[in-house]
């Protein structure tokens, strides 16, 4: 027996599944080839880690869509604090940073999510006006049009309510940009979309992960480590587990 | 890859940062918090507990002992002890006794939990023709003839199939940092 022929049998060796006379020709030729008998010492092992499965065709579980939302705003909650006292330590305050709640960053349900996404926009805005203490700020605006449906871009005709659209209005924030988000047409309510900043050179940096609320519309507040003025364009994926974001709306900013 | 990525946690860049981190690692220690604790929630708590700790003791990661992904899981492995230990919290006779026992009981359990899991996880990246195989092989018992009659797949190619099968499942394990 060739060796090439013998690593194809390997497999069926270490899992005891060959013939009796094929078995006993593999165990041969392991005995006089070194280069078989090492393949062979390789595969041994792993009949036995086998047995620690006992379905191999479970699929392995998905975390729930809210949970990435819930690290990241416990992180920012966590993050916010120590930032503050590093500053306080070289003698500087920075200035408040705006965060959605801990309770919104769970799941909840749709009709819920839409309430506390309204009130979160009124709030939002309300911190913008007054937790700086710095005046007004320029924000700046992008209509998001449905990619399959031609070149999307700016302009200040909404699309038909049955289309996704949306319009975001970003502003500085000492820790990136403040996004305010309205979308339309969105899929059913609960379905999870996320908002990417892109720069001039195809690299994008995200704006965080929302849910559509009742009737595919979804109004959110949300904020980016990506700076005002370092990218063009805004995106916004469908995304479900195990798959990668499908592009639906695209747009540039309106600078 | 990930050292430098726990220095950028420091940085303006921080978020972004952590939910790459999150992207890369959340998946699989939700899977494996699941599979130990047998309780979404309680898997929730720990992915949690794990990210904010890994921001928290970043500075105590030290690529030259172990690898990311062999820290991030200790990390995790504590942390399911922790809520092992809260959760099963009872009176004892014998308290000194019994609460050795238990600990070495919950650790074994989790190192049995996390290999179960991670066989698991390996497996689901093979190919689905890959799987088949090891399945009909190992735990049906079944010879290769067997499964090419089974199957209709020629017998030099469940032959050839169940090796490349069983290289790829190494090949997974090791990348996952189980050594065969």
């Amino acid at each position: 027996m060739s060796c090439a022929e013998l690593r194809s049998l390997i497999g069926g060796y270490v899992l005891h599944a060959l013939e009796p006379g094929e078995e006993e020709t593999v165990r041969r030729h392991l005995a006089t080839c070194p280069d078989c008998a090492r393949e062979h010492e390789e595969l041994a092992p792993v009949p036995a880690l086998l047995d620690a499965v006992l379905d191999p065709d479970a699929a392995p579980a998905e975390p729930p869509a809210g949970l990435e939302d819930a690290v990241l705003d416990r992180f920012a909650r966590d993050q916010g604090p120590r930032a503050r006292r590093r500053e306080r330590r070289r003698g500087r305050e920075p200035a408040r940073r705006l965060r959605a709640p801990a309770w919104l960053a769970r799941p909840l349900p749709a009709a819920a999510l839409a309430a506390v996404a309204a009130v979160a926009v009124t709030l939002g805005l309300t911190g913008a006006l007054g937790g700086g203490g710095s005046g007004a700020q320029k924000s700046y605006g992008a209509h998001l049009r449905a990619v399959a449906g031609g070149a999307p871009g700016q302009g200040s005709v909404p699309a038909p309510a049955d289309r996704p659209y949306a319009y975001a209005r970003l502003s500085h924030s000492p820790s990136g940009t403040r996004v305010q988000l309205t979308a339309t047409g969105l899929a059913a309510p609960g379905s999870v979309y996320e908002l990417w900043c892109v720069y001039p050179d195809g690299s994008k940096v995200s704006a965080g992960t929302f849910r559509a609320g009742p009737g595919g519309r979804a109004e959110v507040s949300m904020t980016t480590a990506a700076r005002v003025g370092e990218y063009h364009r805004l995106s916004v994926e469908a995304r479900s587990p195990g798959h990668p974001g499908r592009r639906i709306l695209a747009g540039d900013i309106a600078y | 890859m990930s050292a430098a990525l726990l220095k950028d946690l420091r940085t303006s860049r921080g978020e972004e940062t952590m939910r790459s981190l999150y992207r890369a690692y959340g998946g699989e220690l939700y899977g494996f918090a699941l599979n130990c604790l047998g309780d979404r929630g309680l898997a929730e708590e720990v992915v949690q507990d794990v990210f904010t700790r890994v921001w928290r003791h970043a500075d105590s990661f030290d690529p030259d002992r172990a690898s990311f992904r062999t820290w991030i899981y200790g990390i995790a492995r504590n942390a399911i002890i922790d809520i092992e230990r809260r959760r099963s919290v009872r009176p004892r006779l014998a308290p000194q006794e019994d609460e050795r026992d238990e600990i070495a009981t919950t650790d074994n359990s989790i190192e049995s939990a996390l290999l179960a899991w991670q066989v698991s996880a390996a497996l689901a990246r093979l190919t689905p023709e890959h799987r088949q195989v090891i399945r009909l092989a190992h735990f049906q018992g079944m010879r290769l003839r067997e499964i090419a009659e089974r199957t209709g797949i020629p017998l030099g190619t469940v032959k050839s199939r169940v090796s490349y099968a069983l290289r790829g499942l190494r090949l997974a394990l090791e990348e996952m940092g189980v050594e065969p």
